[in-house]
């Protein structure tokens, strides 16, 4: 419940601290520093709107342009990949596994992805995160659910803003009913 | 219009915006669940759309006295 606003309403789906993968695995999930989302965004710059000349020598931003469009989706997917690998490796933290599956010091996983051209860093912090993408979450629903239940941990989800916003329709219904 | 940090989660900005507004400094505020903070954002965002719609009916006035 919301202590200083003063308003009695519980919103679902608080505060849980592990989460388990299709392949049995357990990551326990951390908070990513907010600040760490921001030297993402800095480091990977937007690509620039190209300029055209219209009524002689007046210029005007085209974002139509074919090739800033192909930038742009270059970008999204680039954010995109570098914001998850962060969610992985500065919100999970690595808990349990069933017995027969490898586990990220193992190597045959790791001989097989690199088998297959992918290649993974030395660092311990590589394999941990190539060993969650590729062996630990190996469905889509798996990176959603890191995705989403870190972004939670680490600031707050839109999805809980439209429950809690749902809840408060609730509360005016049933006052309105009475 | 506020940047987004994290995919599906609500801009850094806003978030503190409704966070001072709530009277939370941020150790507090990251000791609350996330449904918690959730509600308090979305209390930040239905008490400014009813700011907005009272400055627009003291607008509309104004523009009908004219």
């Amino acid at each position: 419940m919301a202590k200083k606003s003063g308003v009695q309403v519980t919103v679902q789906g608080g505060g849980k601290d592990v989460l388990i993968l299709s392949t049995g695995v357990v990551l326990k999930l951390r908070t990513v520093p907010a600040w760490k989302m921001n030297d993402v965004n800095n480091e990977i710059p937007h690509p620039e709107i190209p300029k055209v000349a219209v009524d002689g020598d007046r210029m005007v931003e085209n974002p139509d342009d074919p090739d800033y469009q192909i930038a742009v989706k270059k970008y999204e997917q680039k954010m995109s990949d570098r914001l998850n690998d962060m969610m992985i490796v500065f919100g999970t933290s690595f808990l349990s596994k069933p017995e027969s599956m490898e586990g990220p010091e193992d190597k045959d996983w790791l001989e097989a992805l690199e088998w297959s051209g992918t290649k993974v860093g030395e660092r311990k912090t590589d394999r941990y995160r190539a060993w969650v993408k590729y062996h630990a979450a190996p469905r889509v629903e798996d990176i959603k659910k890191i995705i989403q239940e870190v972004g939670r941990r680490s600031g707050v989800s839109e999805a809980d803003v439209k429950t809690a916003a749902d809840n408060f329709r609730g509360v005016d219904k049933r006052e309105t009913d009475n | 219009m506020y940047k987004v940090f994290i995919p599906g989660n609500v801009p850094l900005f806003e978030e503190h915006d409704a966070r001072l507004g709530a009277g939370y400094k941020i150790p507090e505020w990251y000791k609350l669940e996330p449904g918690e903070r959730a509600l308090e954002v979305a209390l930040y965002r239905s008490k400014k759309a009813v700011d907005m719609a009272g400055n627009d009916a003291v607008d509309a006035k104004a523009r009908r006295k004219k």
